[in-house]
């Protein structure tokens, strides 16, 4: 046999391995379920039958706002959902202990006055357990709050934490929500619904909810809306707009979202009260599928953005960025220098929108994902202080940029970013090559990004 | 309603061989699951439109690999190869195949992705140049390219450790 014969057998068994081992998977269903729930609640809410309620939702685009039936009593879903183990609650007591020198899968996520809270594991002797490593003096000194083993499925999300305050914070964990009200040393379960891209606006964050159809994973059903939002330990509907919820931002004005009432276009709308009544809305993107793949089809790629510490909106689609100062009016055209990184050679679509982190509406930072050679990745980060409208490349390889202020900023740089056999370094958990020489880093500029310096953690 | 028969016939005829394609790609069999479901969740909005295309699973495939790529980007949220799935997947490997999977993963991404489309997804040269939109040369090139190195990977120890 040649070798190629050789190789065409191991790489068949292997394959024949992984169809047997493989699960069963779970046919993904459309929203069906969801919709009959939103048309009886516009049913009661119109005093009509379902049937008229449907017949007005599937043309609510028509229909001036005032006119549409989408506006839903607040008695119906807006109350608060009552949590279903507020009985049974569950509370973790974090163990706080000096830095565990093996920390992975960082990501900054809290970082105000002097407090920077990261997320992540601490792994010991192979045992990984989500971890908070917390400093309240601006990175001078830590610890770690170990909190509790880190979660299978959904995502394999290690767990996701957001804190609205330096006291008050929800963790995603174990497919439950849990809260803490002193730094995160105890948690409270909240309710069991698993919640994702946590989006902080004030007292309030803003989430996503997962479910099967997110994970493929069998799990909790999805509530009634698909997104929540959360104020304390108090859990709101976000009411999803007419044709379901794909995708949204929060600013202190109100909810900017997409629909999914159409394949062919993207439909937005916007909201100022919860999601009650729902506002046609402007997207700035009229190639909705997004850039043509090598295929010949289509493939999405839009994300939106809020201001971390202002109104503004960022939407990035087919590479090019947009900015609104107030909920989805007036996009204006800002990629500027950041659309010749982002098209350089690249052949894949979906990364290569600028990924914004804005400070407030003036001072934001992007980051572009480029490919300088087909199996090499790299990131180049723009740093704006006129909200766009010029650009000052910062020639670091940083992601997870937090600022604290106009020129504070922490970011995490990947040691190696190159594709080719180290993939992985920095990025999973259990299959760090030996090769990973250089870990994630923590970084740390006062003057803009003009200087950047380690942040050592003992 | 049709729609959606035809939907779940399309799932359960590509899901396996995809799923297949994408735990070679990343070594991660739980990971692959993964982005082909989300793949797939993306494609079912589109169908009406996907299924008219010569190649619907070349578009499902195309979107599964561009997330595993993307994920390992972002990674920070996409923590793959533990908990409960990765025991079930990585416990059954065998000696032989563990060093397969960690040979593939050494390998560049474009290498990996020609060998594993034309030994597990059985696409010719010219199938595989035109899903990749690339001169059928440079994929044999690269089929060669990643069969030498993989030769070399797989080669007894004492062999290998003369290249490192």
């Amino acid at each position: 046999m040649t070798d190629h014969d050789v190789l065409d057998g191991q790489l068949k068994d292997l394959a024949a391995h992984y169809r047997s081992a493989m699960s069963a998977g779970t046919v993904p269903q459309r929203r069906r379920a969801h919709r009959h729930r939103v048309l009886r609640v516009a049913a009661a809410a119109t005093g009509v039958t379902a049937l008229v309620a449907a017949a007005a939702l599937a043309g609510v685009f028509a229909l001036p706002r005032h006119e549409a039936p989408v506006e839903q009593t607040a008695t119906a879903v807006t109350q608060p959902t009552e949590p279903p183990e507020r009985a049974g609650a569950v509370t973790i007591n974090a163990k706080e202990t000096a830095p565990v020198r093996d920390f992975r899968v960082p990501r900054i996520v809290f970082a105000r006055d002097k407090a920077l809270y990261m997320s992540g594991l601490t792994c010991e002797s192979g045992t990984c357990t989500f971890a908070l490593r917390v400093s309240r003096d601006a990175g001078t000194t830590w610890h770690d709050l170990t909190i509790g083993s880190a979660q299978p499925g959904h995502d394999n999300a290690p767990g996701e934490a957001a804190f609205t305050d330096a006291e008050h914070g929800l963790l995603s964990l174990h497919n439950r929500l849990f809260a803490t009200s002193n730094a995160g040393r105890t948690w409270t379960s909240v309710t069991n619904r698993v919640l994702t891209d946590f989006n902080v606006v004030g007292t309030r964050v803003y989430a996503r909810e997962m479910g099967a159809q997110d994970t493929g994973v069998a799990g909790p059903t999805v509530g009634p809306s698909g997104a929540v939002w959360v104020d304390g330990t108090t859990i709101h509907e976000l009411l999803p707009p007419p044709g379901g919820l794909a995708g949204f931002a929060a600013t202190p004005d109100g909810v900017y979202a997409l629909s999914n009432a159409s394949s062919a276009n993207l439909v937005a709308f916007s909201t100022t009260d919860g999601g009650k009544t729902w506002t046609p809305a402007t997207a700035p993107c009229t190639t909705p599928q997004g850039k043509a793949g090598r295929d010949g089809s289509r493939v999405p790629v839009w994300s939106i953005k809020a201001d971390s510490n202002g109104r503004g909106l960022w939407f990035s689609c087919d590479r090019i960025l947009y900015r609104s100062a107030y909920l989805g009016a007036a996009w204006v055209d800002v990629t500027g220098p950041l659309a010749a990184r982002a098209d350089e050679n690249t052949p894949d679509i979906l990364p290569n929108s600028p990924t914004v982190v804005s400070y407030d509406g003036s001072t934001a930072w992007a980051s572009v994902f480029t490919m300088p050679a087909a199996s090499k990745a790299d990131v180049d980060l723009f740093r704006t202080t006129d909200g766009g409208a010029t650009w000052v490349h910062v020639d670091r390889k940083m992601r997870e940029l937090t600022a604290l202020d106009a020129q504070t900023a922490f970011a995490l740089a990947e040691g190696d970013l190159d594709m080719t056999g180290n993939a992985n370094c920095g990025t999973y958990i259990d299959t760090q090559p030996a090769s990973c020489t250089k870990p994630v880093v923590l970084y740390r500029t006062s003057d803009g990004g003009a200087t950047w310096s380690d942040v050592a953690i003992p | 309603m049709d729609d959606d028969a035809d939907f779940a016939a399309f799932y359960a005829a590509c899901r396996p061989r995809l799923v297949t394609i994408l735990a070679a790609l990343t070594g991660n069999l739980t990971e692959a699951e993964d982005v082909v479901q989300e793949a797939f969740t993306r494609a079912l909005p589109r169908w009406g439109r996907l299924r008219e295309y010569d190649d619907a699973e070349a578009w499902v495939y195309r979107v599964a690999s561009n997330l595993a790529r993307s994920r390992w980007r972002r990674s920070l949220r996409v923590v793959t190869d533990y908990g409960a799935d990765t025991h079930r997947a990585a416990g059954e490997l065998s000696p032989d195949r563990v060093a397969l999977v960690a040979a593939l993963r050494a390998l560049p991404l474009d290498q990996r992705e020609a060998l594993v489309l034309f030994h597990i997804a059985d696409l010719s040269v010219d199938d595989i140049a035109r899903r990749l939109e690339l001169p059928a040369g440079t994929v044999k090139a690269r089929l060669s390219r990643g069969r030498r190195a993989m030769a070399q990977l797989l080669a007894p120890l004492d062999k290998v450790t003369a290249h490192d």
